[in-house]
């Protein structure tokens, strides 16, 4: 091939040399898939996982072959639209033998049943309507991206943002928007109320519940809604600032979120931000623990006046007790796994643009009872791989199809349950002042107490 | 370890990750620390100290001979590998570090706790590991490892007295360590003289400490299970007064006319409201919250929790029928005093020989 670089040719003598060494067909088809040669990355793979047919990187990289291309703002697949085809395939008419993706879509455009089958709402349920709308277009909801990809943890300590991310978008999750709505954004959003029944503004607010459940995205939703600035802290920052700065630095970080009021400061894995001090031997961890205190009570009265700080941990048992006092982090709300209607937005988000057909997604929804937005991604890419390994096997491209979807929910467990056990403990035996009573009632709706 | 000013950060970084139980992530750190300076010391300790958290002994005496290799005389690294060859089985060459944390600081505890340790294989050593964990104790007497080793070497030499000496004095510098209720919550456990909620309370102590620890959960719901069945016998129990009481198997000079007077069935009733409040009542209101919680979330889970349960309601209402309504039938009676007993006692015939096989 005239337009591959020196180092390709060179791997793919020493591939034809050596066809069985995995390794290097594996590292060749990285190059191929980087130089947007997907098709050749592909067969490569698939002749890497015929020798090796459980090596996980031959899998990821498939999974990388096939994915599609990123989103773009075209107008969203219709019904009857073709399937998009894979990154890095081939503009031109596919070459003898390979696996030719072009032609797969024609030939598969007029045969493709549709996407998505919708089946009736059978649940009676009033706050479950029935057909949801297309999530492609702009006003349906987007689901919670609990798989971190929305995850702002990217941005840098000190880095105050804008968020356009609203309540609405996230799909679903009814009963957490309304405590929401209730415990923190109400009396925020309407002053007058506020001073009539004397609401002090002091406090914040912690989610906790499973990883992967979307309390970033919550807490960025939060922002949103409110009009303020957002600022994450998370554990890689506290240990910047544990370096012999820890207060100042600390008190730095306050001040920049005041300055930039109103401004939602986000505290991320609160349990290592904030452990228990009886615990840390370390002095430099309690002295930061203690100044996170001192910064939440604030020097005047109305020193965090437009300061809204809200903390997330999977292991609230773990965190200090002083922060869960009145005036800091005194109000928790339970995150748990998306609900039916978010699950069903998820599955939809993560199939949009795979080629499917005949996907039933509330179904799907129904059975992942308990999974959380990661583990919901990671059943489409399962089963995206169940379809493309067929394909690959038989030279006929097929669709994913609902067959899929199924036989890989019987593989994907919810990664939640380890969760779950622990916390089934820490509300049972350690619920002091009731502490964890919405943890209790949903366990016990679950039949999981 | 060491918290000075003038380490790496990166060094410094993983410490408080070290802290916090984020071994792997602390390890990356140390890996970028290592792969740019290889000659700090304190990084390969910490990581040594990382690898033997995270179970990977290999790593972690590779990383602690690297920071001997740095400095001889490193206290933990020799500690660290003491412990590193121990998990690997290398026992003469495990006690042999210990002697050297020992040698390097003669006066600290944590060099006699890894000796003890070390010296806990082979057992003709175990009074060597007995006497390295007092020397540990007296000189860190606030320290919960040295009364851990202490007990783990009075355990090897069969002294149940300061075994539970250890355990008492870990709860007093710690009343919420996790292993110390733990352990309290076992002996209790197999202890002949405790009580069953006095034994769920410890494993309800226990679970609190450490929510994680799905053994001390299968623990409690074992005894749960066992209160549940003990209901069974209290059945029985009433439905021998309502036998007795009823004159449904007369002998010798019992009177024998139907009904039995209605003063001795209501006395009869009063029994076994008594045998009921006394043994099962009583016994559930002092089981904390948790553990009332627990035992209806087995009856709802666990088939046979549930038919245990059912067995003894059975057997009580038969008792009460026995004793409520004026029979003048014996044959009904001695039916309902049958149909009673039967279920219950089949089923504990057969649960008592399924443990004998299982033992």
């Amino acid at each position: 091939m005239p337009d591959e670089s020196p180092l390709i040719q060179s791997l793919r003598t020493a591939v034809a040399t050596a066809p069985d060494d995995v390794p290097l067909r594996l590292h060749l088809a990285g190059l191929l898939l980087d130089g947007g040669h997907g098709q050749d990355a592909i067969s490569q793979i698939a002749a890497a996982l015929q020798r090796d047919p459980g090596n996980a990187e031959a899998q990821a990289l498939m999974a990388r072959a096939v994915a599609p291309p990123a989103p773009a703002p075209a107008p969203p697949a219709t019904a009857s639209a073709p399937p998009a085809p894979p990154r890095g395939a081939p503009d031109s008419a596919s070459r003898d033998g390979s696996y030719d993706w072009r032609r797969a879509e024609g030939e598969l455009a007029d045969v493709v049943p549709p996407r998505f089958v919708e089946t009736p709402d059978d649940s009676g349920d009033p706050e479950n309507p029935g057909t949801p709308e297309d999530p492609a277009t702009p006003e349906a909801p987007r689901p919670l991206a609990a798989d971190g990809s929305d995850d702002p943890g990217d941005a840098s300590a000190w880095e105050v943002e804008r968020t356009g991310v609203r309540l609405a978008d996230i799909g679903g999750m009814d009963e957490v928007k309304q405590r929401l709505e209730a415990a923190f954004l109400a009396p925020m959003r309407n002053p007058e109320l506020r001073k009539l029944y004397g609401k002090s503004l002091r406090g914040g607010l912690l989610l906790y519940g499973p990883p992967g459940c979307g309390k970033t995205y919550v807490a960025r939703a939060v922002a949103g809604e409110l009009g303020a600035h957002f600022m994450s802290v998370s554990i890689s920052d506290v240990l910047d600032m544990w370096i012999g700065n820890s207060e100042r630095n600390m008190r730095e970080l306050f001040e920049t979120a005041r300055r930039s009021a109103p401004c939602v400061l986000f505290l991320d894995e609160l349990d290592a931000l904030g452990a228990k001090r009886s615990q840390l031997r370390h002095s430099g961890l309690r002295t930061t623990v203690n100044q996170l205190l001192a910064e939440l009570d604030g020097v005047h009265a109305d020193a965090n006046e437009g300061l809204f700080v809200l903390a997330a941990t999977n292991h609230p048992w773990d965190v200090d007790g002083a922060l869960r006092r009145p005036g800091r982090l005194d109000r928790t709300l339970l995150v748990l796994p998306p609900d039916q209607p978010a699950r069903e937005a998820i599955l939809r988000h993560h199939l949009e643009d795979r080629p499917i057909a005949g996907v039933d997604v509330r179904k799907l929804a129904k059975r992942t009872d308990g999974f959380s937005g990661a583990d919901l991604k990671y059943l489409c890419e399962a089963a995206a791989e169940r379809a493309l390994m067929d394909s690959v096997r038989t030279g006929q491209p097929r669709m994913i199809g609902q067959d899929d979807l199924l036989a890989a929910l019987g593989q994907v467990r919810p990664s939640t349950r380890p969760w779950f056990d622990t916390a089934r403990n820490v509300a049972q035996f350690a619920n002091e002042g009731g502490t964890y009573d919405d943890l209790l009632a949903y366990l016990k709706s679950k039949r999981m107490l | 370890m060491s918290e000075t000013g003038t380490e790496h950060p990166l060094t410094a970084q993983a410490a408080a990750l070290i802290e916090l139980g984020k071994f792997d992530k602390a390890k990356e750190l140390l890996a970028r620390r290592l792969a740019g300076n290889p000659d700090d010391g304190l990084a390969w300790v910490r990581m040594a100290l990382c690898h033997n958290s995270t179970s990977d002994f290999e790593e972690a005496l590779h990383a602690s001979q690297e920071a001997l290799r740095r400095d001889p005389e490193d206290f933990s690294a020799h500690r660290f590998r003491s412990f590193a060859l121990r998990r690997l089985a290398r026992s003469e060459e495990s006690v042999a570090a210990a002697r050297e944390a020992v040698r390097v600081l003669p006066d600290h505890w944590a060099g006699y706790v890894a000796l003890s340790e070390a010296l806990i294989y082979p057992p003709d050593r175990w009074p060597q590991a007995y006497e390295a964990a007092v020397t540990a104790v007296r000189l860190g007497p606030e320290e919960t490892a040295t009364h851990y080793a202490l007990w783990k070497a009075s355990l090897a030499l069969g002294r149940s007295d300061v075994c539970q000496q250890a355990v008492r004095e870990i709860l007093r510098i710690d009343p919420s360590d996790a292993w110390a209720l733990q352990e309290l919550a076992t002996r209790k456990a197999h202890s002949k003289d405790a009580k069953l909620p006095e034994v769920a309370q410890g494993y309800v102590q226990a679970l609190a400490a450490a929510p994680g620890n799905q053994g001390m959960r299968r623990g409690l719901e074992g005894t749960l299970f066992r209160m549940v069945r003990g209901t069974r016998w209290l059945a029985l129990l009433c439905l021998l007064i309502a036998a007795v009481t009823a004159r449904v198997f007369p002998t010798g000079d019992d009177p024998t006319a139907l009904p039995a007077p209605l003063d001795t069935r209501l006395y009869a009733l009063v029994l076994m409201a008594a045998v009921w409040a006394l043994g099962a009542w009583r016994a559930y209101r002092k089981l904390p919250q948790g553990a009332k919680l627990g035992v209806w979330s087995l009856v709802r889970r666990e088939f046979w929790v549930k038919v245990s349960l059912y067995e003894a309601v059975w057997s009580t209402v038969c008792a009460v029928l026995i004793v409520t309504v004026p029979w003048t039938d014996r044959m009904i009676l001695q039916v309902l005093t049958h149909a009673g007993w039967v279920p219950p006692l089949i089923t504990i015939w057969f649960e008592r020989a399924a443990l004998r096989e299982a033992r």
